[in-house]
């Protein structure tokens, strides 16, 4: 009874918390559009053949400096999250709503964010398209540290700590391996995750906005504006060789590297379920041994100075110390304003609802100051566009649901079907979704005149029906045997199976599937919504179009803030009230008991 | 025991509270005693008596609410490198070698390589760990990995090695086997380290080893008795005086 009160309290607080960083995106996004939005033209470029490498290696070398910062920021805040309480209330639900921001809505804000510090230079587009690929991949990364970090067996931690090691030497020898499973799981979603926006944001800094920014994405675009439908499928063809290789020579062999870093030798369950193609890497390194291993050994051997240098006198001046300092420091302070600190428990609670109650009405004086005057026009057509972008979304869901359970049915108990279709999926998955807009609008609006309901249909598609397959065969392979053998015994009819056993089993995986699908698909729409061929507009009506309107028509700063508070809103309502309690019920009817 | 031994540590009034969600919680209630040098001391008390709190307190991790520690006359801050701990669940890091773990410890107190190198290499032989130093620990069965968690603690040749249920994940065979080896580590005056304090919740396990016995009382935990075990060693559990032993802890316990 204790615990239920206690989940209630604590639920309450993380709503209260969940208010107040929504009041806090409130202030950060007008205060980013309060001046509006201010774009300048470049002249449109033609592509050639000949532009497709360095675009393929401009695009890779964004994503990798995308994905180094986003690897130094999880660190630091998952660490933060599991190591320190205020860390844990407060890091938590802002990376969880971040993880909910479309964050292709902020990139006009970004690019005129970036494009002022740097007084107009290319540099500040470029900044702002890797800070894009960043929100992409960040918080994804941030979780798994923060959840390797508290999965760390306690006693292995108090080992460490027993031994008092230095700060950086518990980072080296305790939680960066501890992290490096869960981290390079998660770097994977990331990394395509980061396809997707990298994509996304040269396709937009090319189509309305007209910046510069070459790439593998801007090249797709420009050759689809161009009709061009040759070079729309080699860029395709560049871009699938370049994730598969990367796939295959570096996330690969980097899961296999990290399983000696998992904290039990469990059942390798995942390792089951790894596509064929995907086996490649073991087998190639199995082959190239011979003239790698002495080839590392020399390699090593020479980094030892520098490592001792780093261990022995960088990482204790740089790292040891401050921290130390900075620990001895915050006793100092905390310690005289412990009492104040503590105080009643109603005090503090008290204390914590007046500054509630006056963010509020600071938020909401905030609001109305700002959309004072005349109304913007899209507050007419907001609700209309919320509800077709929602049905678009859920019609996309319901059309993946729709072929993935049927695959289910026939391939849950084929583990060599099974493996093939994983294979499949993970080579369809590899293609960004938003790679392939510029293809669909070329042939499927263009020139075979679907429309462009249809076209956005397919595209935001495209963008999350692997979310609903992955979690579904993912859901299928955790099947507990003896359950299958049971349903067996019994002689149950594969339909029977199915819809006893086998459905009720991945209900669960297909519900996070959903919730994942969610999140994404209004990232899909921002860029499907929405779309420029030739200098000609064609979009439908939602709320993705009315931003990219609010952006590139309309230029106007409270529209924009408007729809992309808006948009935010409305995805954490969603997700707080109808799917996460589904989620939540669903785990607890269906969870096997181990 | 030594004639001449004096007080390695001793804990003064020392209270323990835990601030859990559904308020704070005291573990440890106003605890004071004495452990000599060179003793052998067992804890044994019912589980969530706060037995593993207590030794958390002598190695350093958790500080006291209230009341001190002394640790050789002088009051204990933070973690003490005079002790070292061995884990019911050994708290191996499973990214480490054998060799790896033990020098772990050395690694903290800034020990130069050839000493860590010999230290290690002294300390495998000694549990019996040879040709397993470069073996990690999910290759090892539950008693090996405690052999490894025992050299790691011995290796920093602590004055006080505290050992928090260190038999409780063995099978029995095993276990019968490194207590004796524990035994004659302890007894060993070769060896650094000749002062043990062991939580157990085992009674024959307490009266086999410990040169005294310290019972907890449940929540909060407090010392409910304290018995010298006066038996020549080695002890056998057939014997009519330890089973008087059993009887007299066991009254003490209920």
């Amino acid at each position: 009874m204790a615990l239920l009160q206690r989940s209630v309290v604590e639920k309450t607080k993380s709503s209260v918390i969940y208010l107040v960083l929504f009041i806090g995106l409130v202030f950060a996004v007008i205060g980013i559009y309060r001046g509006g939005v201010h774009l300048s033209e470049l002249k449109a470029e033609t592509v050639e053949l000949p532009d497709l490498p360095g675009a393929i290696l401009l695009s890779t070398l964004r994503m990798a400096a995308a994905y180094f910062s986003s690897l130094i920021f999880a660190f630091v805040f998952g660490l933060l999250a599991a190591r320190t309480a205020l860390g844990e209330r407060f890091i938590l639900p802002v990376l969880d709503i971040l993880q909910s921001v479309p964050v292709v809505g902020f990139f006009p804000a970004a690019i005129t964010f970036f494009i002022g510090i740097t007084h107009g230079h290319r540099i500040g587009v470029e900044l702002s398209a890797i800070f894009l690929i960043f929100t992409s991949q960040a918080w994804n990364i941030g979780f798994a540290v923060y959840e390797s970090v508290k999965a760390i067996p306690i006693e292995n931690e108090e080992a460490v700590m027993s031994m008092a090691l230095r700060q950086s030497q518990r980072f080296f020898r305790l939680y960066l391996p501890a992290s490096i499973p869960r981290v390079i799981y998660n770097s994977i979603l990331s990394w395509s995750n980061g396809w997707f926006f990298l994509v996304a944001c040269e396709i937009i800094a090319i189509g309305p906005v007209k910046y510069n920014l070459p790439g593998i994405g801007s090249f797709l675009a420009r050759a689809a504006e161009e009709e061009k439908l040759e070079l729309v499928l080699w860029g395709l063809f560049a871009l699938v060789c370049v994730i598969l290789v990367l796939d295959t020579f570096i996330w690969r062999p980097l899961t296999i590297w990290s399983a000696r870093f998992k904290q039990e030798a469990t059942a390798n369950q995942d390792e089951e379920d790894v596509g064929i193609f995907l086996d490649l890497p073991k087998t190639i390194a199995s082959r190239l041994s011979f003239f790698t291993e002495p080839l590392l050994d020399i390699l090593i051997a020479f980094t030892l100075p520098i490592r001792w240098f780093m261990k022995e006198v960088v990482f204790p001046l740089f790292w040891d110390l401050p921290v130390a300092l900075i620990s001895k420091v915050l006793q100092g302070v905390s310690r005289p304003i412990q009492p104040v600190l503590q105080g009643t428990q109603k005090m503090r609670v008290a204390i914590g609802y007046f500054a509630l109650g006056f963010l509020v009405v600071l938020g909401a004086f905030y609001v109305w100051k700002w959309f004072q005057g005349p109304l913007p026009v899209v507050v007419r057509e907001l609700p209309t566009s919320i509800l077709y972008s929602t049905l678009r979304i859920l019609t996309a869901l319901a059309v993946s649901f729709s072929w993935v359970l049927p695959l289910v049915y026939f391939t849950w108990n084929r583990p060599k079907l099974r493996h093939a279709l994983t294979t499949i999926a993970q080579l369809g998955a590899s293609i960004p979704a938003t790679a392939l807009f510029p293809l669909i609008v070329l042939v499927g609006i263009r020139k075979m005149g679907g429309g462009m309901e249809l076209g956005t249909l397919v595209l935001l598609t495209f963008g999350i029906q692997w979310y609903v397959l992955f979690n579904a065969i993912g859901g299928a392979a955790a099947i507990p045997s003896d359950l299958v053998d049971a349903a067996k015994s019994y002689g149950l009819s594969p339909f029977a199976t199915f819809r006893t056993l086998v459905f009720p089993s991945i209900r669960p995986a297909l519900i996070t599937g959903a919730i994942t699908a969610w999140g994404g698909g209004w990232n899909a729409l921002v860029v499907s919504e929405y779309i420029t061929v030739k200098s000609e507009v064609v979009k439908v009506k939602g709320l993705g179009a009315l931003l990219s309107y609010s952006v590139y028509e309309l230029g106007d700063g409270r529209s924009i803030s408007l729809c992309i508070l808006v948009m935010v809103a409305w995805i954490l309502f969603v997700n707080l009230l109808i799917w996460q309690p589904l989620y939540h019920q669903n785990l607890e009817k269906f969870r096997f008991s181990s | 025991m030594m004639p001449d031994s004096h007080t390695l540590i001793e804990l003064q009034h020392v209270t323990r509270r835990f601030l859990l969600p559904q308020g704070e919680v005291t573990v440890i209630e106003n605890i004071s005693f004495k452990a000599l040098e060179g003793e052998f001391i067992t804890i044994v008390g019912p589980s969530g008596a706060g037995k593993s709190t207590l030794l958390r307190m002598m190695n350093g991790l958790l500080p006291p609410s209230e009341g001190m520690v002394l640790y050789n006359g002088r009051e204990q801050k933070g973690i003490n490198l005079d002790t070292a701990m061995v884990f019911q669940n050994f708290g191996l890091l499973p990214w480490l070698t054998v060799s790896q773990n033990i020098e772990l410890g050395l690694e903290a107190r800034s020990k130069d390589v050839v000493y860590r190198r010999s230290q290690v290499n002294r300390y495998i032989a000694k549990v019996g760990l040879e040709g397993y130093e470069e073996a990690y620990p999910r290759e090892l069965s539950g008693g090996m990995k405690q052999r490894v968690g025992l050299a790691r603690a011995l290796a920093v040749e602590p004055s006080l090695l505290l050992m928090d249920e260190p038999f409780s994940s063995l099978d029995v065979l095993t276990s019968i086997n490194l207590r004796n080896e524990l035994l004659d580590i302890w007894s060993d005056r070769e060896n650094v380290v000749n002062t043990m304090i062991m939580v157990t919740h085992n009674i024959e396990e307490a009266i086999e080893l410990s040169d005294r016995i310290l019972i907890l009382s449940n929540r909060p935990g407090k010392i409910a008795g304290e018995l010298k075990i006066d038996l020549p060693r080695p002890r056998r559990k057939r014997d009519p005086l330890f089973s008087e032993y059993v009887d007299r802890v066991f009254s003490l316990l209920a």
